[in-house]
């Protein structure tokens, strides 16, 4: 089950945990005592609310594309399908990079990513998540991704000497990834230019990017490439180097996307997922 | 900027390294952003990407002094790296010649 706990004005604090299929995620914010418990289901989308008391506030069901079924009264509430804002104004939702049409199941732009010959969905420039909407969800409006590749835990306290990053991951035979990666020594710095470059931790831009794609980079030692969208929504990706048995990570930077988009072109980097 | 711009700026670059005008530190701090943030995505031919885009990712391996665990991954220092541009620049200006 999932819950948000919601207190209407100022946003305390959020938390995510995931466990058998099941999310929880809590957001904290103060409004006169109230606290609201949202539930989201597999995607993430919210399906209902309850107050402190367990009593049920309001329900939500969504159409496979997203389109709200019942549009029941969500208060304040903006965040329906897939958790993203909905303008209910405009009848569109924001996915950072495009907005999307849940009425139709079409984005409003093309994908700022470009085609990827390697993923025949991808010559539809305005469909949504490879056109299988409980299979796959897309983040931020530039990449499909499996649904269940996206939740990750909160990060859990480590007593290691190294730094190490904890993801709760899935591949896409639904066996965990491991749980806490190592960072090499050199890696380090490296990641912390990242985190300097887009004003984030260094822990966000680590949990962030292992939830990329995954690539088996054959030009450079079987090693793992993770490939996410950069932070700042420009064109190219973060790409996280981990080893070739995906134990640790080696290596961080960025990359040109259609330095990626040639690299599988020519067979260097091929899918894992 | 166009194509012969982009391209003749990033040779620059790296004579500026091999000639030893620029340290490996002062290369990556020009190189590395430039290439990323200023090379427009369609200017450059496939050849010059893998050469270019090469080297800007071969400078997420190089570190002043990598630890042995580091190196084992793959990791260069200064001097490994300056050999292993030479290398590069040597087959580029091969294909370049053929």
């Amino acid at each position: 089950m999932s819950m948000i706990f919601s207190f209407s004005r100022k946003v305390l604090s959020q938390i995510g945990f995931w466990c058998s299929a099941v999310i929880l995620l809590i957001n904290a914010s103060v409004h006169a005592e109230e606290i609201t418990y949202y539930h989201l289901d597999a995607l993430g989308s919210t399906v209902a609310a309850t107050d402190e008391n367990g009593a049920l506030l309001w329900k939500e069901a969504y159409w496979p594309y997203g389109e709200r079924i019942r549009k029941e009264d969500g208060d304040t509430n903006e965040l329906w399908y897939t958790g993203k804002p909905h303008e209910e104004a405009m009848g569109l939702s924001y996915f950072g990079a495009r907005w999307y049409d849940p009425t139709i199941g079409r984005f409003m732009a093309i994908d700022p990513v470009g085609v990827d010959e390697g993923n025949i969905h991808s010559f539809n420039r305005y469909s949504y998540a490879n056109n299988n909407p409980y299979k796959y969800v897309d983040p931020d409006g530039r990449m499909s991704t499996l649904r269940f590749l996206l939740n990750v835990s909160k990060a859990k306290k480590v007593s290691n000497a190294k730094p190490t990053v904890n993801t709760n991951k899935a591949n896409s035979a639904g066996n965990a990834i491991k749980s806490e990666l190592p960072i090499v020594k050199s890696a380090q710095p490296k990641i912390d230019n990242l985190a300097e470059k887009f004003g984030k931790s260094s822990n966000e831009i680590v949990s962030q990017g292992l939830k990329g794609k995954r690539f088996k980079d054959a030009g450079n030692n079987g090693n793992i490439n993770v490939f996410s969208p950069r932070p700042d929504g420009k064109n190219g990706f973060v790409r996280l180097t981990l080893d070739p048995k995906g134990e640790r990570v080696i290596s961080a930077g960025l990359n040109k996307a259609r330095d990626v988009k040639q690299g599988i072109n020519k067979g260097r980097l091929s899918p894992i997922d | 900027m166009i194509k012969l711009d982009a391209r003749k700026h990033l040779l620059h670059m790296i004579d500026q390294l091999l000639s030893g005008s620029w340290n490996v530190e002062e290369f990556r701090r020009n190189y590395y952003d430039f290439y990323l943030e200023d090379v427009p995505d369609d200017l450059l031919s496939d050849e010059d990407i893998d050469f270019f885009g090469s080297i800007q990712e071969k400078l997420d391996w190089v570190d002043e002094s990598p630890d042995v665990e580091s190196r084992d991954f793959g990791w260069l220092d200064y001097a490994q790296f300056m050999d292993w541009i030479k290398v590069r620049e040597k087959e580029r200006n091969k294909q370049d010649s053929a």
